[in-house]
């Protein structure tokens, strides 16, 4: 694929849950100043209702106001393919940063991804959709990108298969069951994204990227570890994103966002 | 195919093992489990006649079926009487090539493997681990017997007409059902999952379907009158009165009908190719795998599980939603899909009424169309499919659609809408700020578009709203014992979710239409249950193949299709029964299912 509606694909960054990303020209009509956008084509071909809502949820996206946020330019289909443009951040994601990144700056670009998911809670957003590839580096410190659109392209899905595998791991196993996306789950997803980004692994161990099956039951069946590498107040704090009692949970993103704040001063 | 004169060049490697015996070789991806591995070789070795693959089909199935996670992918390649059987199990491919075409069959995404049988000839057959570069072929290295190292094989062999087996050339199609023309172009736009799948998705699906028939029809043919006889006798044990009769299910089941008449028959016939013998067919392998050539349509011959009544939850047998009528074991194709119906373009708008709503895959008009460069996937002007909105403008159009700006000097025509730039009547409406703290009957509402049901079940201590039967709250675990007699009302949580296997999941929150155009269903016309998409490339899933139920608390699956059937896995009999059209099975928590040949797993936290 190398263009889609005027925008001239330059380069395939690789996959996200439902589509694929690419870096594109930035067409004059966008009117904005930098060179190249990120333009993620959909998998899916969606009819006029699907369009309106997920243009509906992008909008609703785009009108909040955050500096974490990543800025949304343009949402479109062509021939039922639809895409999005939005601003494209070169140094790459917690997922695969541009260049290595110190442990103190890591967990800044997971509070900055927190302070994203408050902003999102409180326009009535849940992001759904929390992992490292979505917390995307930039000068000015992380943004949150790709909102979870699963629910909005399919209604009633909330995994979509072919590839999103990697997501089933940050994935609160309540929205899996179907219930409803909230600050809980997002907090949960913050929670997995920093044990990963420090440990290096995942909170119910390496799931079977091939056996997507065993991953989704492993996921609803077994509940989160986590890894003895982690210093205590690391452990205390991831643990306090999925406590099993909801209780002792973090309240808000925002909470969890000073938390980090305080564990990056504290070493 | 005669493979005992094929060059066999096992690729450099050391992590599997390549076995050659007979008119047989093997490909293991790990050496490990070593037991596993050598049960196997052994399997394979122990055979050396030079046309084993229906022996070994059958063996390998049994492995395969009593598998616990750890066996290691492998390939199998043997000559069999039809050609060439192959089998994959786990993250393996085997690619066939011959001059006209190469066939790819991949193991991944797939429960318990994908075995086919292809009449050939091919001049080479590689084995590779799934997404590694396939063998090529050598001409200098030939491993005539034994076990070797390697990472994978290519097998080159004479093609000759010459070698092409008899049979290839004696397989029936019916000719009625037979998907003629137009199957290529079903979908206007490309169809990202068929796209995706490396698999098999070069294959036609009536090449496809006409491959398939040697397998279906041969056991077929070895079936005994007296075999046919015990089918009979256990369906009729089906219709016991300890069998649990569906009420719920059988008071709407005859809605069905209906829309059959309206739109299955002739919809389905011309895609999906139902086996030549579907009455009879009764092969002697006890398992048949979701990804095979569908098991036989009719269930186990001797001791059917359905009847078990102390049979765990799980291994419970699956209950049919009414008597048996006897069309499953003998109706024929033709009862279901008239060979004289036309068949109809797939693209229903051609010919649906007027108040037909534009189905979700159907590419959306273009606002505009540049009269120089046309987009390549837009309609040609020849295609019946009209602008509904043109046509319709009254009954069509149920949401606002968004603005709309057309960008010149782009390549084709494209519907944009700026998300930098809004203005005040653009706005969708604010939303109030997440809960802070969430009610716990809150928690639970689906978070769907869908229709709150009420049903009457019991509330934990911390408030969450379970199935009476509940030992055990199904989002907190908390015990239930003290509250289970007190009933109340709320609405329905999530029944659990069914995981594809490709990982897609989907949360039973409302009924469910499962098929390959869902859409066409009256019940998701109507807004009676949601879309559930699922495509697999050899086009096995019919446009609305299986419903998805929720009756009380109870998942059912419904069978709507009658030509590739639907499925569960019944534990007791490691055996795949067949639902009969228009019946329904009660899905207990972890039961697996196939349709057609896609294959996925009922999970349910809502354990009793």
């Amino acid at each position: 694929m190398d263009r889609i509606a005027d925008y001239q694909l330059l380069e395939a960054l690789g996959g996200g849950s439902n589509g694929q990303y690419y870096v594109a020209t930035t067409p004059a009509r966008l009117g904005i100043a930098a060179d190249k956008v990120a333009v993620k084509v959909l998998q899916v071909t969606a009819g006029e209702d699907t369009f309106h809502r997920l243009t509906r949820e992008l909008r609703t996206f785009a009108k909040v106001r955050s500096s974490h946020l990543v800025t949304l330019y343009d949402a479109g289909q062509e021939s039922g393919h639809c895409y999005y443009a939005m601003e494209y951040c070169p140094l790459g994601s917690l997922a695969r940063p541009a260049q290595e990144l110190s442990r103190d700056e890591t967990i800044g670009a997971v509070a900055d991804a927190a302070r994203a998911a408050h902003d999102l809670h409180e326009a009535g957003i849940a992001h759904r959709d929390i992992k490292p590839a979505n917390v995307l580096l930039t000068e000015g410190g992380a943004k949150l990108s790709d909102l979870g659109l699963v629910q909005v392209l399919a209604p009633g899905q909330t995994i979509t298969g072919l590839g999103a595998i990697g997501s089933v791991e940050y994935l609160d196993p309540a929205i899996m069951r179907g219930e409803r996306a909230s600050r809980a789950t997002d907090i949960w997803a913050l929670g997995v994204t920093l044990h990963r980004v420090l440990t290096g692994s995942g909170v119910y161990g390496e799931l079977p990227e091939r056996d997507p099956l065993l991953a989704v039951r492993r996921v609803l069946s077994s509940p989160p570890t986590l890894d003895e590498r982690l210093s205590d107040a690391e452990a205390e704090l991831i643990r306090r994103c999925f406590d099993k009692d909801p209780s002792a949970r973090f309240a808000t993103a925002a909470d969890l966002a000073g938390a980090l704040d305080a564990l990056r001063s504290a070493s | 195919m005669n493979l005992s004169d094929a060059r066999l060049a096992p690729s450099p490697g050391a992590d599997g093992l390549i076995s050659r015996s007979g008119g047989a070789v093997l490909f293991v991806a790990s050496r490990t489990p070593a037991g596993d591995v050598a049960r196997l070789v052994d399997t394979v070795t122990a055979h050396h006649q030079p046309r084993p693959g229906r022996s070994l089909a059958r063996e390998l199935a049994s492995l395969v079926a009593s598998d616990d996670t750890t066996l290691p992918g492998f390939a199998l390649v043997a000559a069999s009487a039809g050609g060439v059987y192959v089998r994959v199990y786990g993250s393996v491919e085997v690619r066939l090539h011959s001059d006209g075409s190469d066939e790819v069959i991949s193991g991944v995404s797939s429960f318990t493997g994908v075995d086919r049988e292809l009449p050939g000839p091919f001049h080479t057959i590689t084995a590779s681990r799934a997404g590694e570069v396939a063998p090529a072929a050598v001409f200098d290295v030939d491993l005539r017997a034994g076990t070797t190292a390697g990472n994978g094989f290519a097998l080159t062999t004479q093609s000759s007409s010459a070698d092409m087996p008899a049979q290839a050339s004696e397989i029936v199609i019916p000719p009625s059902n037979t998907p003629g023309t137009g199957e290529a172009s079903v979908i206007a736009a490309p169809d990202p999952g068929v796209a995706l799948d490396a698999g098999s998705s070069s294959i036609p699906a009536e090449e496809a379907a006409g491959l398939e028939q040697p397998a279906v029809g041969q056991p077929a043919a070895e079936t005994s009158d007296a075999e046919l006889t015990a089918v009979e006798a256990a369906l009729a044990g089906l219709q016991a009165p300890d069998a649990r009769i569906d009420q719920p299910t059988e008071a709407w089941t005859p809605t069905f009908d209906d829309t059959r008449e309206a739109a299955a028959p002739a919809a389905e016939a011309p895609t999906d190719a139902p086996p030549p013998s579907w009455g009879s067919a009764q092969p002697d392998e006890p398992v048949a795998p979701p990804t095979d050539t569908p098991p036989a349509p009719t269930p186990p011959a001797a001791g059917p599980p359905i009847s078990e009544p102390q049979s765990p939850p799980v291994a419970d047998g699956p209950n049919w939603g009414s008597a048996l009528p006897d069309a499953p074991v003998d109706q024929s194709p033709a009862e279901s899909a008239p060979p004289s119906a036309p068949p109809p373009p797939d693209e229903a708008p051609a010919t649906a009424p007027p108040s037909f709503e534009p189905p979700a895959a159907v590419a959306v008009p273009p606002a505009y169309e540049p009269p120089v460069e046309p987009p390549p996937a837009a309609p040609p002007p020849s295609e019946p499919i009209t602008d509904p909105r043109a046509s319709e403008p009254a009954t069509l159009a149920p949401l606002p659609r968004p603005e709309t700006s057309d960008a010149p000097g782009g390549g084709g025509a494209f519907t944009s809408q700026l998300l930098g730039a809004l203005d005040d009547d653009d706005e969708p409406e604010a939303r109030e700020a997440l809960p802070v703290d969430l009610d716990p009957a809150e928690v639970r509402a689906p978070d769907q578009l869908t229709d709150e049901v009420l049903v009457q079940g019991v509330v934990c201590s911390r408030g969450h709203f379970n199935d009476p039967r509940s030992r055990f709250c199904s989002s907190c675990g908390i015990s239930m014992v003290q509250n289970t007699q007190v009933l109340t009302r709320g609405p329905r949580p999530p029944l659990g979710v069914m995981v594809f296997e490709d990982g897609a999941t989907f949360s039973l929150s409302s009924d469910y239409v499962v098929g390959r155009q869902p859409d066409v269903s009256d019940l998701v016309r109507d807004g009676l249950a949601l879309p559930l998409p699922v495509d697999d490339p050899e086009r096995s899933i019919s446009r609305a193949h299986a419903e998805l139920r929720l009756v009380e608390w109870d998942v059912h699956l419904v069978n709507l299709s009658g030509t590739n059937g639907s499925f569960v896995w019944d534990e007791a009999s490691q055996q795949w029964v067949p639902i009969p059209e228009g019946q329904s099975v009660v899905l207990a928590p972890g039961m697996r299912v196939a349709l057609g040949r896609r294959s996925a797993v009922f999970e349910s936290s809502l354990v009793r």
